[in-house]
């Protein structure tokens, strides 16, 4: 594959495309301009970023030079989350704007259309997947699943994206954004190497993962897992009673030791799921919540994504074993 | 330990050192001393397990057992004490980012947060690109550079880092001879001043004359000491296979 000289070329129009700009002096961004003329050196740039995974990713990324303002909290669905008007005037007012994309943000379409009309910074994680890296919907191929943040190289890719567009965005400090990178795809290194050994631990025929929904693909695809979700890859269908039953024989086939709730996502399916196997005189136990489409809280300690990924795979495969 | 070495005196203590990427190991069993103000040749063939070894000692891979510490004249050493260049195949650096950008980052361990680099490190820097001939490049874009003066550049950086101990893996490669006298210049500079390099090289014509100590290695340490009693045809022989020495033109 050529993906790295695809984005090499990619990279290389934006980086020239910049100098000329400020050769020029024309349209910079103004953030950039106003530390050149020497005005406030410590003002920080405002981040404000739609899910949890994003607020992290800028938070480290950003570092000092940033202020992020994250929109979704812990345990928040970011499917079916709706921008309040206290929302909109943070995003109208943001120095850059961080969102997911792949339509993640399902009811939030028409916010982002009216900030790339308002020529916005906008940094979407999307933006840094290439397409052959993406898994598409089983049911509509037009259609990609947006979980990528479940495989961690993918999130590197994402980490790299951003620094690269926070070093465009303010170009004096392109070696702050370079080196925050460089250090955490350091720490994304040992959390993927944490994952994979842990699922070493699991013999072949037991990596299977039973969820809510089916946010866990890239997962399952990144660390030889099956994954089978009782929802689609979005939360705003319920689940029916014909998957129920069908699930629920998959699992007493296989002998499925343990499925699992997700932190943002009612329960009662799987209770439900749970119940089906039961009524059949075979048992199942719910093995845990999974962290899915946010982060966790600072209560749980697992507020950043290398807690959060490093919680979930040792929930699973605890549960599993 | 296949040579003495007094505690005060070493830098760095690798033991029982096995790192595996998948089920088979790559690197079995390694324990070696490096020694203060001396500098290191590790050599051997293609995927003797060369990389690893710097990257496994930097925390970069995970290995299976073993553990590896850094020490400085009174304690642990830092890890912003630490310099590292990674192996030219391995950078991939289409980061919008200036020549005297990326040379700048060597600089953040000194600062501290929040602390902007200043003129002194500015000049620093400058004067690292000096070193290594890129001088007339600090405001190009890395991506437009040749891989060679990419590598350069990070030599640069690991200069302007004023580390304690300097990994650095086949610095010369794609590097002009001029350049390559230079950089020679540089480590002898580092090493009179007291610090440590341990450095992957790959050509058997100039490791005497470059180094203090060999580390011969193929999977396993094949042999480690002082240049003059570890650089010998048996000792090659044995780490790149028979006759070896004699195909390299120098027996
Ligand atoms: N990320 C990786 N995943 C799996 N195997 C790897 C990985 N990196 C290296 N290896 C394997 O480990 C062995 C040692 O590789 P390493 O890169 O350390 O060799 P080397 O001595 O540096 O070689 P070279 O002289 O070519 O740079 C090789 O067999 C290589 O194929
Ligand atoms: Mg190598
Ligand atoms: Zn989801």
């Amino acid at each position: 594959m050529n993906t790295k000289n695809f984005k090499r070329a990619k990279y290389l129009c934006l980086s020239i495309i910049i100098s000329l700009a400020l050769v020029l002096g024309a349209c910079g961004n103004s953030n950039a301009l106003v530390k050149q003329e020497g005005q406030s050196q410590t003002e920080k740039t405002q981040i404000v970023a739609t899910t949890t995974m994003l607020a992290d990713l800028s938070r480290i990324i950003g570092g000092d030079l940033v202020k992020v303002k994250g929109l979704m909290g812990p345990g928040i669905d970011p499917h079916l989350y709706q921008a309040s008007a206290g929302d909109v005037s943070a995003l109208q007012n943001a120095d850059v704007v961080v969102y997911h994309g792949l339509d993640l943000e399902g009811k939030m379409g028409a916010v982002f259309d009216s900030l790339s009309e308002m020529n916005k910074t906008i940094i979407r994680a999307e933006d840094a997947i290439d397409r052959s890296d993406l898994l598409s919907d089983e049911e509509d191929a037009n259609y990609f699943d947006p979980h990528i943040w479940f495989d961690v190289s993918l999130w590197k890719d994402v980490t790299e994206h951003f620094a690269r567009e926070m070093a465009l965005y303010d170009p004096d400090n392109a070696s702050v954004y370079a080196l925050n990178a460089e250090n955490y795809l350091r720490e994304l290194d040992e959390a993927e190497l944490y994952i994979k050994n842990r699922v070493d631990e699991l013999p072949e025929d037991s990596r299977v993962l039973i969820t809510a929904h089916d946010a866990f693909q890239y997962f399952a695809h990144a660390y030889g897992f099956e994954v089978r979700g009782l929802q689609g890859i979005s939360t705003d269908a319920e689940a029916g009673t014909a998957d129920v039953r069908e699930l629920a024989d998959f699992i007493i086939d296989r002998e499925i030791k343990a499925i699992f709730i997700e932190s943002s996502v009612p329960h009662k399916s799987v209770e439900a799921l749970q119940a089906a196997v039961r009524a059949q005189g075979f048992d199942v136990e719910i093995g845990g919540e999974l962290y899915s489409d946010s982060l966790g809280d600072q209560v749980s300690g697992h507020e950043t994504y290398i807690a959060t990924i490093k919680a979930n795979i040792d929930t699973i495969v605890d549960a599993l074993k | 330990m296949n040579h003495n070495a007094k505690k005060s005196e070493v830098a760095i203590e690798v033991f029982d050192l096995t790192v595996a990427y998948d089920i088979k190991p790559v690197l079995w069993d390694v324990d070696i001393l490096f020694r203060r103000a001396k500098s290191t040749a590790i050599v051997g063939p293609n995927g003797a397990g060369k990389s690893t070894l710097i990257k496994a000692m930097l925390g970069m891979i995970r290995p299976l057992t073993g553990a590896v510490h850094f020490y400085s004249k009174s304690g642990l050493l830092q890890r912003n004490q630490i310099a590292y260049v990674p192996q030219s195949a391995s950078i991939d650096w289409d980061f919008p980012i200036t020549v005297l950008d990326v040379v700048l980052m060597g600089r953040y361990g000194h600062l501290g947060w929040i602390k902007r680099p200043g003129k002194h490190d500015r000049e620093l820097a400058t004067d690292a690109l000096e070193k290594v001939g890129m001088q007339d490049y600090k405001t190009r874009q890395i991506s437009e550079l040749s891989g060679g003066q990419q590598q350069r550049v990070f030599l640069a950086r690991a200069f302007a880092q004023e580390a304690t101990v300097y990994l650095m893996d086949e610095p010369f490669k794609g590097v002009d001879a001029s350049t390559e006298a230079a950089i020679v210049d540089l480590l002898k500079e580092i090493i009179s001043s007291g610090n440590t390099i341990v450095l992957v090289h790959h050509d058997l014509n100039t490791v005497a004359d470059y180094f203090d100590e060999l580390c011969l290695i193929n999977k396993r340490i094949i042999a480690h000491g002082p240049i003059e009693k570890v650089f010998n045809e048996e000792n090659i022989n044995r780490t790149y296979g028979r006759n070896s020495l004699a195909k390299a033109g120098l027996a």
